[in-house]
């Protein structure tokens, strides 16, 4: 029998270890060009590579694994704009994101979703589009379908969103 | 006295292996019937979080039509060892069993009239034959001893689920009913089992 793909990748262990033992593999060259990365404390590194790494363990799977699993396997793009979303939100926003908050959903998109106190921002990421609702979050726009989306830039209504959320 | 008890564990057990006795199943859904939705892990529930969205969303076919239906049981037409028998016999890839979410028909068009929902959902009366084939209702009768799985039903949404991109108003269809089935999660203890050995499955208020 195959081992089940989606549950719990040791992402609990990964917050435990010491910063020196994590394997960064941030890939968004983007990320490190367009920002000073020095001016980061270390813990943004390390909370962005558990992440992103929580991501790149799905790009593991190949898609007999993705189907057997029931799951249509997300594109190329869709892995690329849930790892640019990570990199190009702002820093205080990442610690309300637990990696096993991180999910694929059986019809190829992702949905990550943030917890501060009892407000929900949870999002989903497409090939080129990005959704979300909110839970308890005093908005004028307290969802959305679907924002057209490239992980250079962030639609303001989200950023607006996250401001809610911690307001 | 051991041989009464014998026979009445022995009758209760005879009564759960078999559907009430032959009732016509009305194709109307009545609001207060009682609906009861399969539940498979690790895919619609995790041990950490409880149900997850994707237990009342349609699964990921390349058939649109098929994108729109959630598969459900209408216990008040059947029974839940029935109902297990039939969710056992379903056989999904690094899937398994897990139990069963239950929630009233009525539920449904109480989410449709919640302000901010894009997306709306119906009850649909949808028997299948032992194939798992859909029978006509037009002009036959179903009634609940007949072969196959006579007390299926759907949740049937207005869209269909889009691959590859967000389906927010899917989703916040989907956790609405998971705060109305809060109560009302039932895992089973026995899962490789035939037969339903727990106390009954019905909703239970939030």
């Amino acid at each position: 029998m195959l081992i089940l793909p989606f549950i719990n990748p040791n992402s609990l262990e990964s917050l435990i270890k010491p910063i020196s033992q994590q394997v960064v593999t941030i890939k968004s060259n983007e990320y490190i060009e367009k920002e000073d990365f020095e001016l980061y404390s270390p813990i943004k590194f390390e909370i962005l590579s558990i992440l992103v790494n929580q991501v790149d363990k799905y790009c593991d799977f190949n898609e007999d694994q993705w189907e057997h699993s029931g799951y249509k396997m997300p594109g190329v793009s869709t892995f690329s704009n849930v790892k640019g979303f990570l990199c190009t939100l702002p820093e205080k926003y990442l610690f309300y994101l637990s990696p096993d908050d991180i999910e694929p959903t059986p019809y190829g998109t992702f949905v990550l979703e943030f917890n501060y106190n009892d407000k929900v921002i949870s999002l989903e990421i497409g090939k080129d589009k990005i959704g979300y609702y909110t839970k308890n979050i005093n908005l004028i726009k307290p969802q959305s379908e679907g924002i057209d989306f490239d992980s250079n830039s962030l639609p303001q209504e989200i950023l607006d969103a996250f401001d809610g959320m911690l307001s | 006295m051991i041989v009464i008890a014998f026979l009445k564990k022995f009758w209760t057990h005879l009564m759960g292996c078999f559907p009430k006795n032959r009732i016509e199943i009305p194709t109307h859904i009545d609001d207060n019937e009682t609906i009861i939705r399969a539940i498979f892990h690790p895919i619609f529930v995790s041990s950490k979080k409880g149900l997850k969205f994707q237990a009342f969303l349609p699964g990921k076919s390349d058939d649109a039509e098929q994108r729109k239906r959630v598969s459900v049981y209408r216990k008040n037409y059947s029974t839940d060892s029935a109902c297990k028998n039939s969710a056992i016999s379903i056989k999904m890839n690094q899937q398994s069993y897990y139990g069963f979410a239950a929630f009233m028909s009525k539920h449904i068009s109480n989410i449709n009239e919640l302000a901010g929902m894009t997306v709306q959902a119906k009850m649909a009366f949808t028997p299948m034959d032992i194939s798992n084939k859909y029978i006509e209702i037009q002009n036959n009768k179903i009634y609940t001893t007949d072969k196959g799985i006579p007390m299926h039903a759907e949740i049937v949404y207005n869209k269909e689920i889009e691959l590859d991109n967000p389906n927010t108003g899917h989703r916040l269809y989907a956790d609405k009913l998971i705060e109305i089935t809060k109560n009302s999660v039932y895992k089973d203890i026995e899962p490789l089992l035939p037969n339903w050995h727990q106390e009954e499955i019905k909703w239970k208020e939030i």
